[in-house]
């Protein structure tokens, strides 16, 4: 993972892409978009979430201007919380667009995509957009999380609707045997809590994310917590896995379901980050499942930009995980 | 380190001799269960459902009755339908087109064959029992039926359900990757493979089952299927159409829900299925009534002692958790004022126990002090609160009574972690501490921070302010020595509600803030939904958790006002009260709620 800043980003790219992100309401939507402009893009592609509560008009406006001062107009791609097969429709729809270029270089902002969002845009890239099989992962940094809150009190999101697969990622499960979920909570421990009851895993596996150097010391502790909590009343374990390091949670988790013979099911809930190479991964093991359940409740003021972006390349992951995966199999 | 008695775990994983040890047989129709005929086991989350199913399957039964397999009286087969990965989101691509119902039910079968034969041996010692003749030609029939070309020469019962399960499963991951290609497409492919239903393969893969484990033909066989809330409504459907069909002969139907998760009790013939007609209802969280207020305290009497029996402690639960002393002679003299109050004459129920059981402990929580504040000294202990509490669902009063235990090993001095029974002190911070976090973890913090929230904040600020209300409202009467009915938890609705009241009470019907029963109608003719606050939530509000209580009867208009003008009512029910206690009617949660 490589970690730039603003200026560096666009020079780092070489002229100009074609950009994928989400509008919400954070203003961190629109960090790599503003990096970027003006100048520096061809087209923007915008999932925007039909079901949204929460009134997006402002940062709607603002995408529009920095579009504007690009010269491109915005392209929106309906998604919805409640149906996540409208999102798969309209990248069904994109892959069919004799106007998506193979020549374009194609820019992922990852940054505030929900997570079934980021993970469909995966298997599209795996299975139908082509021109987006080596995308170039984007995350801009946190700032802060959760405004001035304690580190005890800062939270991302709380409450569930439903627990389901994300499209893309069903699993080939062996009906009857043991299932063994695999949960990467983030700082949401209720929700992650509530996916748990709602599946019941005969094993539950919780990866810690450690915080590598300073860059949010402080979540160490709180990630352990959050970590015992959820195997208080389950039969399991824990793992340590690297923060914002996607090459890093790949072995970790391949390291932890070496010898498991149950069915997997993964639940990514941490950084973005971990979530996309969970993905990648989980396209090479199609035994394991993905599954996702869509917050009641979002903090409004989780997080604020930074001048601070990870890059990295789905194809990079990709070659990663099979290395992994072929060492694995040869016992290595 | 000391085994907390009271941790609750899924029973799926627990070992049958820690199952029957620990569970209570003083279960709410349990003979039924046990006898053929479709049933259905409705409760909310925690209410006992897994484990009344997990105590009926054959290794357990083994224990209890001491027999042999062959021997039991009925034959329970399990499948929890969280394990069926009912939710797959490219199944809704199938969604109204033909062969919709085909290829749920198909994936269905399969999940629930490979799940009850794979349970079955993991759970019983019969793999090396020979197969009968009748056993291995059903064997081979349903063997050609999924596609096995080659003769199977299983020569024990164990081979040839490994082999079955094997086959089931092969058959299912196939279904699977034809679902998994309708991810990224707009239209549905065709489907080229074989399509198993209820009749071609689950009931001869019973039948066969019978015939393997040698169980005769007059013991009912039970499929028991449990989280049948988690179903797609497609799926319930085809689950309902089965219950439709009188299949007692061969198999009865068992289906454990969580009461309101239940998607639909429609068939996909577009019938209903009705109790008794159809099928048997048993309700595992009803606590509506004295009768099974009563059940359900002998239960959980039952359910104590049984776990005190696993670490060593022979103890009625009464004297485990004793209610606080100064606390309990204060209410029993309160009792004796108003028996010989009603002897002189001067008393307003029909019999003097009558006045002493509504009105002593009202009473004495309304003495501890005029405000809010004061009266948040009473003290939530003593069995019997703890189980009113826990309002009828047993994962409540275990997981309270377990962090009583756990606090109280660590109180207790070094060297001596043997906690042979709770102090009121430990029983009533926890009790309120369990108050707390329901109410403020989760509905103050949603209504404090409603500039902030994304997904449905109206409807959680609606029930947040429509518990408050609600709470107010019962303190307001309990502390009024004038209301003829001070216990109050319950409302009904004295009209069909709106469609924004109904889905806010579905709400908090779902998270445990309200439970549903049903009364008579104020008019007379039919019956209406009851919504009781849970009992939890009784020290926010310094109720009177203990006994059966009355309602009121609520029209819109009022249900309404308390969910989105909560100073109006608040305003409206100070009017009522002549501003006589003005702490208590603001509802300020940071002061009402912990006296520790």
């Amino acid at each position: 993972m490589r970690e730039l800043t603003g200026e560096d980003l666009r020079g780092t790219l070489h002229g100009t892409v074609s950009l994928i992100s989400c509008l919400s309401f954070e203003e961190r939507s629109l960090s790599v978009a503003k990096a970027l402009s003006p100048g520096g893009l061809r087209r923007w592609l915008c999932i925007l979430n039909e079901d949204i509560e929460t009134d997006i008009t402002d940062m709607r406006y603002k995408a529009e201007a920095i579009a504007a001062d690009a010269g491109v107009s915005i392209q929106f791609l309906s998604a919805s919380k409640r149906n996540p097969l409208l999102l798969a429709d309209a990248l069904i729809g994109l892959a069919e667009d004799l106007t998506l270029g193979d020549q374009d270089k194609w820019i992922g902002d990852i940054t505030t995509m929900t997570h079934e969002m980021l993970l469909i845009l995966v298997a599209a890239a795996d299975e139908i957009v082509q021109q987006w099989s080596d995308l170039f992962l984007v995350y801009n940094v946190a700032g802060a999380y959760s405004g001035d809150d304690s580190p005890e009190e800062k939270w991302v999101s709380r409450g569930i609707h439903e627990v389901r697969s994300v499209i893309g990622y069903p699993g080939a499960w062996s009906p009857g045997e043991y299932t063994t979920m695999v949960a990467l909570p983030g700082f949401d421990p209720e929700r992650m809590h509530h996916m748990v009851e709602e599946i019941e895993p005969d094993q539950l596996v919780v990866g810690i994310a450690c915080p590598i150097g300073e860059r949010h010391a402080w979540s160490a502790e709180k990630n352990r917590g959050i970590a015992e909590q959820l195997l208080q009343t389950r039969k399991g374990k824990t793992f340590d896995y690297p923060a914002l390091d996607p090459l890093g949670a790949i072995d970790a988790v391949i390291d932890v379901l070496r010898d498991t013979t149950s069915n997997v099911l993964l639940a990514p809930l941490n950084s973005k980050i971990t979530t996309a190479a969970l993905g990648v991964l989980a396209r090479l093991r199609p035994e394991w499942q993905i599954c996702y359940a869509p917050a009641f409740i979002y903090n409004l003021k989780y997080a604020t930009p930074s001048d601070c972006f990870l890059t990295c390349t789905l194809d990079k992951i990709r070659a990663h995980a099979l290395s992994r995966i072929g060492a694995v199999c040869t016992g290595n | 380190m000391i085994d907390n008695p009271f941790a609750v775990f899924t029973p799926e994983g627990l070992t049958a001799d820690r199952v029957v040890a620990i569970f209570s047989t003083e279960m709410p129709g349990l003979g039924n269960i046990e006898s053929a005929g479709h049933a259905f086991v409705i409760g909310t989350r925690g209410s006992g459902k897994s484990i009344l199913f997990r105590y009926l399957e054959p290794d357990c039964q083994r224990i209890v009755t001491k027999k042999a397999l062959r021997e039991l009286p009925f034959l329970s087969l399990y499948v929890s339908f969280r394990e069926t990965q009912a939710q797959i989101s490219e199944l809704a691509r199938f969604d109204d087109k033909h062969g919709e119902v085909f290829f749920n039910e198909h994936l269905l079968v399969l999940a629930i064959g490979a799940q009850v034969v794979l349970r079955l041996l993991r759970n019983n010692d019969i793999e090396a029992d020979e197969l009968t003749p009748l056993a291995r030609e059903q064997h081979d029939e349903l063997a050609a039926l999924l596609g096995s070309d080659v003769a199977d020469v299983s020569a024990n019962v164990g081979q040839a359900l490994k082999v079955m399960a094997a086959r089931l499963q092969t058959a299912y991951r196939s279904a699977i990757q034809y679902v998994r290609k309708h991810g990224f497409k707009s239209d549905t492919l065709t489907y080229t493979g074989e399509l198993y239903g209820f009749d071609d393969l689950l009931l001869p893969l019973i039948d066969f089952l019978r015939a393997a484990l040698q169980m005769p033909d007059q013991s009912p066989i039970l499929l028991l299927l449990d989280d049948a809330d988690s179903l797609t409504e497609t799926q319930t459907r085809i689950l309902n159409s089965w219950v439709a069909r009188r299949l007692s002969s061969r198999c009865s139907l068992k289906i454990a829900a969580q009461i309101t998760a239940y998607k639909t009790m429609v068939t996909v013939y577009n019938t209903r299925i009705e109790a008794p007609h159809d099928y048997q209802e048993i309700n595992l969280s009803d606590a509506t009534g004295r009768a099974s207020e009563k059940a359900y305290r002998s239960r959980i009497a039952g359910i104590v002692q049984r776990r005190l029996n696993t670490v060593g402690i022979v103890k009625a639960a009464e004297r485990y958790f004793p209610e606080d002393h100064r606390q309990s002679l204060e209410i029993e003299r309160e009792e004796k004022r108003l028996v010989a109050e009603w002897d002189a004459g001067r008393g307003r129920g029909y019999r003097a126990r009558d006045d002493a059981y509504r009105y002593a402990r009202p009473n004495y929580i309304a003495k501890l002090g005029g405000d809010r504040k004061s009266r948040s000294t009473y003290s939530y202990s003593g069995f019997d609160q703890l189980v009113h509490i826990s309002s009828g669902v047993t994962r409540f009063f275990l997981e309270a009574a377990a962090d009583m235990y756990s606090q109280s090993v660590a109180l207790a001095p070094r060297g001596n972690k043997k906690v042979d029974s709770i102090q009121p002190r430990v029983q009533n911070e926890v009790v309120r501490e369990h108050a707390n976090r329901q109410m403020i973890v989760d509905l103050k913090d949603l209504e404090r921070d409603v500039e902030r929230l994304k997904g449905d904040p109206q409807q959680a600020v609606q029930l947040s302010n429509l518990i408050k209300g609600l709470g107010s409202m019962f303190e307001s009467a309990l502390i009024d020595r004038t209301a003829a009915e001070r216990k109050l938890f319950s409302f009904a609705l004295s009209e069909e509600p709106t469609r924004e009241i109904d889905e806010v009470l579905r709400l908090g019907v779902r998270y445990g803030y309200l439970f549903q029963g049903v009364i008579g109608r104020k008019e007379g003719a039919g019956r209406a939904p009851l919504y009781i606050l849970s009992r939890r939530l009784a020290p926010l509000f310094n109720l009177d958790p203990m006994g059966f209580s009355g309602y009121k009867f609520l029209s819109n208009d009022k249900v309404e006002q308390l969910m989105n003008d909560p100073e109006g009512a608040r305003l409206s029910l100070r009017r009522r009260r002549g501003r006589t206690d003005e702490n208590q009617m603001s509802i300020d949660f940071l002061d009402g709620g912990s006296d520790a």
